[in-house]
């Protein structure tokens, strides 16, 4: 690159976020933490193991046997992804926004940033997408664990229909995508990334399941719910879109409402 | 060429309230292009209102500032070419001083070789290795004033830069400041050391609770004001300025028994003296130094 070429704005603040480390260790730590959890309960489900020795409870109502499908050991990995998705998704999101648009940080690049919005902008479509990917990476470990647990037990099916895969990656980087812009656009309009963070995890952990419990007819459309359905073979992907719209709605507000004169409180 | 073509910055009639608190009222000025111009009065007088002002990132409630002649507002790339290192701005810790500076230059559409020369110009780039967090507090005002130098192609605005910092370390950011007006920049330098500012500044502006008081070339502040300079007994001196104080006199202590009185004061100081039985030696007047110009004022 010739160093005299002024690097533009943009480009800066993508090469920024690619670099950042920090991003690759929460997408590492994701993806081992699912396939470890899930690995273990496979061993358990498929009567393989005692859970209790290590210090480690593995619970799982799953029995796994040789009339086992497809569909159980995928189910099996999406139990595991459907948690912890869309906690490192909401992690990642305030990282984007955390430490930076609440502090003198944000002073920083709203004197010397040309374009503004432009930068908050590209820098929601970078959460969306290392969300994703963590999903993505997440899942595709899962499944790879769950392959392992089942190999050495001849008396189980293995995990081969690539649509179940696929639907499992591609859901799980859908669910990281829309809830890490959600959690990002949330900080950035409230300037709170703590108080989104931890709002966030207690709605999609305790709150939502509870409201689900309760009534069961609105339960599929919500967040959590309906983006890890997301991950099924055959999912009803209209359950999604009211997620889709807040996402991209809240997004919009959040970058079409920055003014560089609201940049100091 | 009239004023406003030569000003890079026109502030007209901007007043800003924090809530019921009134932080400026009716403030009016140009910053001439290739100037360094102070920015001086009292704590919550509204400098660093008045500078967050100018930095575009507060919106001011009243009034108008132009930038080259644009509304600061009016678009999202107008009024760029600002750098700043004001109150509340910070950069990142964690981040090496390289990295803080590629970044700041690369939103400010800088160069690589801008970055370079920034560092080299504060004299921290020894120092582009090496994380934030582990710097001095001079170094990371270094940092700072190289920040805002990357991304001030047209005006700087310093807040308070050379607080915390050893005379070696202020006198490097006094003799960067005159490089930039020579190269042509602006720079606002707001500060409450105001031997630098007399040291550094062509232009002045002085800020009262809010109002400006004074807008122009610092030579034109207060242009006739002188002290009276009157020497009595060592061991009078304080016996001197106890009366001083008593009629309402500021002073201070010049020398060996010298006694400096408040701008504005020539005439009355030798009757307080002699009322107060204290024989004065000699008294001379001098041309008030900003600092007494300043006091003599507020």
């Amino acid at each position: 690159m010739d160093a005299s070429r002024p690097p533009r704005p943009v480009a800066t603040e993508i090469r920024r976020w690619c670099t950042d480390a920090t991003l690759l260790v929460v997408v590492l730590a994701l993806a081992v933490v699912s396939a470890a959890l899930t690995y273990l309960a496979v061993i358990v489900a498929a009567g393989g193991a005692s859970s209790g020795g290590g210090g480690v409870q593995i619970e799982t109502d799953t029995v796994l046997t040789a009339s086992s499908t497809d569909a159980d050991l995928a189910s099996m990995a999406r139990s595991s992804l459907t948690m912890l998705v869309p906690i490192a998704a909401v992690v990642l999101g305030t990282r984007f926004a955390g430490g930076e648009m609440a502090s003198g940080a944000l002073l920083q690049i709203g004197v010397a940033a040309r374009r503004l919005r432009a930068v908050v902008a590209v820098r929601a479509l970078l959460v969306a997408a290392v969300a994703a990917l963590a999903g993505a990476v997440a899942a595709a470990a899962t499944i790879a664990a769950v392959g392992a647990a089942v190999a050495g037990d001849a008396d189980l099916s293995r995990l081969d229909a690539w649509v179940s895969a696929a639907s499992t990656v591609g859901g799980a980087a859908a669910q990281g995508a829309l809830l890490g812009l959600i959690a990002f656009a949330l900080s950035a309009l409230t300037r709170r990334w703590v108080v989104v963070l931890v709002g966030l995890i207690v709605y999609l952990v305790v709150i939502e399941p509870v409201l689900t419990g309760t009534v069961e007819a609105a339960g599929s459309w919500l967040p959590r719910s309906a983006t890890s359905e997301l991950m099924t073979a055959s999912p009803d992907v209209a359950h999604a879109l009211p997620t889709l719209v807040v996402a991209v709605g809240v997004t919009a507000v959040a970058v079409l409402t920055l003014r560089r004169g609201r940049v100091a409180r | 060429m009239d004023e406003d073509d030569r000003a890079i910055m026109t502030a007209e009639g901007v007043g800003h309230r924090y809530g019921q608190r009134i932080a400026l009222v009716d403030v009016s000025f140009a910053v001439r292009r290739g100037t360094v111009t102070g920015l001086v009065g009292a704590n919550g007088s509204g400098k660093s209102t008045l500078l967050r002002i100018m930095a575009g990132v507060q919106a001011a409630s009243d009034g108008r500032i132009r930038m080259a002649g644009e509304p600061l507002d009016a678009r999202e790339g107008a009024g760029r070419g600002t750098g700043a290192a004001v109150d509340g701005m910070s950069l990142w810790p964690s981040w090496t001083v390289r990295r803080n500076l590629e970044y700041v230059a690369g939103l400010a559409g800088a160069s690589r070789d801008d970055m370079r020369r920034a560092a080299a110009l504060v004299r921290i780039d020894d120092e582009l290795p090496t994380r934030l967090r582990r710097l001095s507090l001079g170094n990371r005002q270094r940092v700072a004033l190289a920040a805002a130098i990357v991304a001030g192609t047209e005006l700087v605005l310093l807040d308070e830069p050379m607080n915390g910092l050893d005379p070696d370390t202020r006198s490097v950011v006094r003799d960067v400041i005159v490089r930039l007006s020579g190269e042509g920049r602006s720079v606002v330098l707001s500060s409450h050391d105001l031997h630098d500012v007399d040291a550094v500044c062509s232009d002045l502006l002085v800020l009262d609770a809010g109002r400006l008081t004074h807008a122009g070339p610092l030579a034109g502040f207060d242009a006739d004001a002188t002290v009276v300079v009157v020497r009595v007994a060592s061991d009078e001196a304080d016996r001197a300025r106890v009366a001083l104080a008593e009629a309402g006199l500021r002073c201070t202590r010049e020398g060996d028994g010298g006694l400096v009185v408040a701008v504005h004061a020539a005439g009355s100081a030798r009757r307080v003296l002699e009322g107060a039985g204290v024989a004065v030696l000699a008294a001379h007047d001098r041309r008030a130094t900003l600092e007494e110009k300043f006091h003599g004022r507020i």
